[in-house]
């Protein structure tokens, strides 16, 4: 096992991003790229713990604590892969050459079911138009003055 | 006023004239009736019901207070709740991003001293049992008309330009509400660390009325707020207040108790209001019901016309007279619009009147606006 990668502390992202926690999910918008994610209880733990403190090797011992199970540490990379790639870490954390990267079956396959396997999932729910203050015809841009909605003109539409 | 008895029954026996087949309208009622309480009854839809109107209430921002509404029920485990779950944690998201916006927002406009007034929004969002249930898309404050400049140039300076705020220092002519009185009323409200300057329950209630009128009652979740402001509504809570001076004002705001009363439930006995709640015209709720078979901005006008009418006066359009003939279809008005913008009563007589009138004045109004030559040509 590669000592020195054990031992990386992982940051998460904490600018320009919303957290809410709600019944045992914890919920987080990214405002800059205006994507929302949802992550299960074990990737809410590890991501809680990306403190910059917190080892990898560390997050094995919360995670086996939470679960009373043994903890591959194959869990772990496998969460920290999904915040890197959802921009939910202040930089990439490089996994050990010898730990490759494994899809959701193989872990499931791999560790079984003693630990929940840690997800991230995007929410996708169609946009609300909530603002009905918008709903101002035009023909130019200039015609749109409601403020929101200023200087966009589709359709004959001002659009905010 | 509203006399004309109907088959509509009260809440209480809850009858419907569309017993057969319910309307997308009449589920949506059904599905959001008492969804905002805390304790609500169980959803009086079954899943296929469900499944139908789910489009619906996710486009029109129902989607968490439905999802709400059946979690607990053997409708949480279908199909379309995992779409509403999706859009309850959305709005959660959105709502803790806009909570923080308002805070930021707020701040700004006190550095320039303008103590702006939150309507609607987070203002009404803040009295059902959670915050998420509401979404918003941005922030109607009300200013002084001394302190509007101000508040402009704040909102458009570069800190400002993040948010999205909709800028208001007086209520038009469809309110008798001044600003100063709204102002005088005033109450404050936490939120964090920051207060909020909201309007008073009375006035507040009197501003969603008009609004959601004013509008044509199209989106659902308006009238959930104004049953939601009905049910919290204070102890010491001042009718004459809230139904104004007017008697137009005093008709919309029953109008709309009774609707939240009729098509959700909401609790209206012990209003002076309860007489008209309970027997308001036909019309009045049938077209309601119409209108939320289509609760999309993207339906409603002007968004729903093809074109701007001007542009029909160019030479491209006027070679397709289909387009401007459908587009004259659309822009006939809805009663309850018609009936707002004529200032006419919400009684049991026919609408046409008022529509005709609406089309009549707002005709008028696009004439006096084009360039003379284009007037002499006409």
């Amino acid at each position: 096992m590669n000592e020195t990668q054990n031992e990386l502390t992982p940051r998460a992202r904490r600018d320009g991003l919303v957290v809410r926690e709600l019944s045992g999910e914890l919920l987080v918008y990214d405002r800059d790229r205006n994507k929302a994610h949802c992550l299960n209880e074990t990737a809410a733990l590890i991501w809680n713990h990306c403190d910059g403190q917190t080892t990898v090797r560390g997050m094995v011992e919360l995670l086996r604590n939470h679960s009373g199970a043994p903890v591959d540490e194959q869990v772990i990379w496998y969460a920290l892969d999904q915040f890197a790639k959802d921009h939910l870490l202040e930089e990439r954390v490089k996994r050990p050459v010898e730990i490759r990267r494994l899809s959701r079956r193989q872990l499931v396959q791999r560790i079984g079911l003693a630990v929940s396997i840690p997800l991230v999932v995007s929410i996708v729910a169609p946009s609300v138009f909530a603002s009905a203050s918008c709903t101002q015809s035009c023909i130019t841009p200039a015609d749109c003055t409601v403020p929101g909605c200023q200087g966009h003109c589709t359709n004959n539409v001002c659009a905010p | 006023m509203c006399a004309r008895r109907n088959s509509y029954r009260s809440v209480n026996n809850h009858k419907w004239p569309m017993a057969a087949s319910k309307s997308k309208g009449k589920l949506v009622a059904d599905l959001l009736y008492q969804s905002w309480r805390s304790h609500a009854p169980p959803p009086r839809i079954n899943e296929d019901e469900l499944g139908t109107i789910t489009p619906l209430l996710l486009g029109s921002g129902a989607g968490a207070l439905a999802w709400a509404n059946i979690r607990d029920s053997k409708l949480g485990e279908s199909s379309s709740a995992v779409e509403l779950h999706q859009a309850y944690r959305l709005h959660a998201l959105h709502t803790a991003a806009f909570e923080d916006d308002i805070k930021k927002l707020i701040t700004l406009l006190r550095s320039v001293n303008v103590d702006p007034i939150l309507i609607k929004g987070w203002a009404i969002a803040r009295l059902y049992p959670d915050t998420a249930l509401r979404p918003y898309g941005d922030v109607d404050l009300c200013v002084r008309p001394s302190e509007y400049a101000a508040a402009k140039k704040a909102c458009e300076s570069p800190e400002g330009q993040k948010y999205v705020v909709d800028l208001h220092d007086r209520f038009g002519r469809f309110d008798d509400l001044t600003v100063d009185e709204l102002y005088d009323r005033s109450q404050i409200a936490k939120l964090g660390d920051v207060e909020v300057r909201v309007p008073c329950a009375e006035h507040h209630l009197r501003i969603m009325s008009s609004h959601m009128l004013r509008h044509g009652a199209w989106r659902p979740l308006w009238l959930c707020d104004i049953a939601v402001a009905i049910e919290a509504r204070p102890a010491d809570f001042d009718w004459d207040l809230c139904l104004g001076r007017s008697r137009q004002t005093r008709d919309w705001v029953a109008c709309c108790v009774g609707l939240a009363h009729q098509l959700l439930g909401a609790e209206v006995d012990d209003t002076p209001v309860a007489r008209k709640a309970k027997t308001l015209p036909g019309w009045l709720i049938s077209n309601v019901m119409k209108q939320w078979e289509t609760p999309y901005a993207t339906s409603q006008p002007p968004v729903s016309h093809r074109a701007a009418m001007g542009s029909y006066l160019r030479g491209s359009y006027l070679r397709h007279p289909r387009g401007l003939f459908a587009d004259l279809r659309r822009r006939w008005p809805n009663a309850i619009e018609a009936t707002v913008y004529t200032g006419g009563p919400f009684n049991a007589l026919p609408r046409w009147p008022f529509q005709i009138g609406e089309c009549v004045a707002r005709t008028a109004k696009f004439i006096a606006r084009l360039p003379r030559a284009l007037r002499d040509r006409i």
